[in-house]
């Protein structure tokens, strides 16, 4: 069986490798909660290669303004019209920031608007189950970045599903550790990202 | 030695006899079945229709048509009639290529109907439907096989001077799919690529001991519930469970590459495609079908940009709906045939009005007769004789 190779795509401006320790973060989950056949370690891919369209998720993060170039947004285009899913994450945790506004406008341009996610929608039950829809992280609680703990993620929808999912949550800040350290975890905070791989993989 | 007297008188006889006989002959052909049947019409194409309710009245003794094209229907049925009533009907042409045409409904819920023709080899085809044009298409070796889009199941084909209608003479009811898979990437987009094509279907994703994701009710295969079950890997436990008798009882099993010990395998099996990573095997088990696909993660056919594929969704969907449709049970019920429907235009001409023959004369095994005209010149120079005879020698 083709295992799941969780994939980081590389874009031209900005840090898409600001967040380098949550693949492996999240493989470790992966494995360790679930029996999905994944692989021991992620790829980094341009997301204007042709080579992009092998990976039906994508991770993308950073810190820095974003403008994507016109292959990287006709391969954003094409990943989620054939079904595959993008999910984005803010890692400046600041609502206004530059990471947040230009990588808004530049997701409206490819796709269109991203929108409130119900925080009843099954991503939240996909596999473990988040009530109050998704889980605060450490720099929401502590007031760091734009002192806001965002009710909602946002999302593009496609034919009934997430085709992209964006966050002003900061789990890449809240992610990037070596999964060894999990265990000093009273509560591991990498299970929404098996939620959104298991959505990924199934919905 | 007879005197040249007498000869003269045997030669007077026998003049007064050929006379005699051309006056009986003359006396038979007035009181015959009708002088007009004498004749012989000969038609072309395009005065066949103008031509016909003459030769209903007339009743020529032969017609022979030079066609370009299969006469239609109803001007088939007219000739044969006319032939019924006692006239010879030939026909030749040099463009009239033989034809067969089925249309047959597709166990597939987008309604596509698969047009099967058997046409001489090499020859071009024009597929049409009542719309208008679908697509030209060159004969293989096993003629033409295509599918069309299910707007209307009355479908034709177009070859040379020949223009066979079909219509579907059934249609299917469809049951629904069950896939089972590991949560991945071949077991999503088969679900996905199954229900965008129309077809309901139950699923179950093995995510994680004990955890699964289900759509619909999958239940234990049954052809009372499904039409077919596919097995994406080897954790498809609930089809494993039920395939065999399943595919005993009619049902059609498709597994993918990690699915390939999963239920029954008849004891032949075809291969029907064949990659470099991999073949498709169809095999028959009692009365269902099953199909083991070879080829390593289909999913990326759909993912994927090919040079070859403009729509590289549609592709994958239209695969996997091709698969389902040649294993599916789908019981068929009998619609009425379509009084339009010629599947077959030069068998039939040939059934009604016999093989097509080289030319008029040759095509018709009747006696030639010899025009009224030359023999009243017969008879008349016969008298004469006759008459110049007896009065040279002095007789009255």
């Amino acid at each position: 069986m083709t295992r799941f190779v969780f994939c980081t795509g590389q874009y031209d401006s900005g840090d898409w490798d600001s967040a380098p320790l949550v693949p492996a973060n999240l493989i470790d989950s992966v494995a360790q909660y679930t029996s999905i056949a994944v692989a021991p370690s992620g790829v980094n891919v341009a997301l204007a290669s042709d080579a992009i369209l092998d990976y039906p998720l994508v991770y993308i993060t950073g810190h820095l303004p974003v403008r994507f170039s016109s292959a990287e947004r006709r391969n954003i285009r094409k990943l989620t019209d054939r079904g595959g899913m993008i999910f984005v994450d803010d890692h400046n945790h600041d609502i206004d920031g530059v990471f947040h506004k230009t990588a808004t406008e530049e997701i409206t341009v490819a796709l269109s608007r991203p929108v409130d996610i119900p925080n009843d929608h099954e991503l939240y039950h996909s596999f473990f189950k988040f009530a109050d829809g998704p889980p605060t992280t450490s720099q929401e609680l502590n007031g760091w970045g734009d002192n806001l703990v965002h009710k909602n993620l946002q999302g593009v929808m496609h034919e009934g599903h997430i085709a992209l999912l964006y966050s002003s949550k900061d789990y890449s800040s809240e992610w990037n550790y070596h999964p060894e350290s999990k265990r000093f975890n009273a509560v591991d905070n990498t299970k929404f990202g098996v939620n959104i791989i298991v959505y990924a993989l199934t919905r | 030695m007879p005197s040249p007297v007498s000869a003269r008188r045997v030669g007077e006889w026998a003049l007064r006899v050929i006379s005699l006989a051309l006056l009986v002959v003359f006396l038979m052909r007035a009181w015959g079945p009708s002088s007009r049947s004498r004749r012989t019409e000969n038609s072309g194409q395009g005065s066949i229709a103008a031509s016909l309710p003459r030769w209903s009245i007339a009743g020529p003794a032969r017609i022979h048509l030079a066609i370009d094209s299969v006469l239609p229907h109803d001007q088939r049925d007219w000739l044969a009639a006319i032939e019924r009533a006692g006239t010879s009907v030939t026909w030749n042409s040099a463009r009239i290529a033989p034809l067969a045409l089925t249309v047959t409904r597709m166990a597939d819920p987008s309604g596509v109907y698969e047009l099967s023709a058997s046409v001489p080899r090499d020859s071009m085809a024009v597929v049409r439907d009542v719309v208008g044009v679908l697509d030209s298409v060159k004969a293989g070796s096993d003629g033409i096989r295509v599918e069309v889009p299910g707007t209307t199941s009355r479908t034709g084909i177009l070859v040379g001077g020949s223009r066979a209608w079909a219509n579907a003479s059934d249609t299917t009811v469809l049951r629904r799919l069950l896939v089972e898979g590991a949560a991945s990437w071949e077991t999503k987009f088969t679900i996905a690529a199954l229900t965008e094509r129309g077809w309901k279907v139950d699923a179950v994703t093995h995510v994680a001991p004990g955890v699964d994701v289900r759509e619909g009710s999958p239940a234990l295969p049954d052809t009372s519930r499904y039409a077919a079950v596919i097995a994406v890997d080897s954790t498809a436990a609930l089809v494993s469970r039920g395939a065999s008798s399943f595919v005993r009882n009619g049902g059609g099993l498709i597994t993918l590459r990690d699915a390939s010990k999963i239920g029954p395998t008849g004891a032949t099996s075809v291969v029907l495609e064949r990659r470099p990573d991999g073949d498709v095997r169809a095999s028959r088990v009692g009365v269902g079908r099953v199909i083991r696909v070879g080829y390593k993660d289909l999913w990326r056919q759909r993912m994927s940009d090919n040079d070859t594929v403009s729509d590289p969704v549609a592709a994958h969907r239209a695969w996997l709906a091709r698969a389902v449709a040649s294993v599916a049970y789908a019981p068929r019920i009998t619609v009425r045939a379509d009084s339009a429907s010629d599947p077959a235009p030069l068998a039939d001409m040939v059934d009604r009005l016999g093989e097509r023959s080289g030319s008029p004369d040759a095509a018709s095994p009747m006696r030639s007769e010899v025009p009224s005209s030359v023999l009243f010149g017969i008879l008349l120079v016969s008298l004469l004789l006759e008459l110049a005879s007896r009065r040279l020698r002095g007789a009255k």
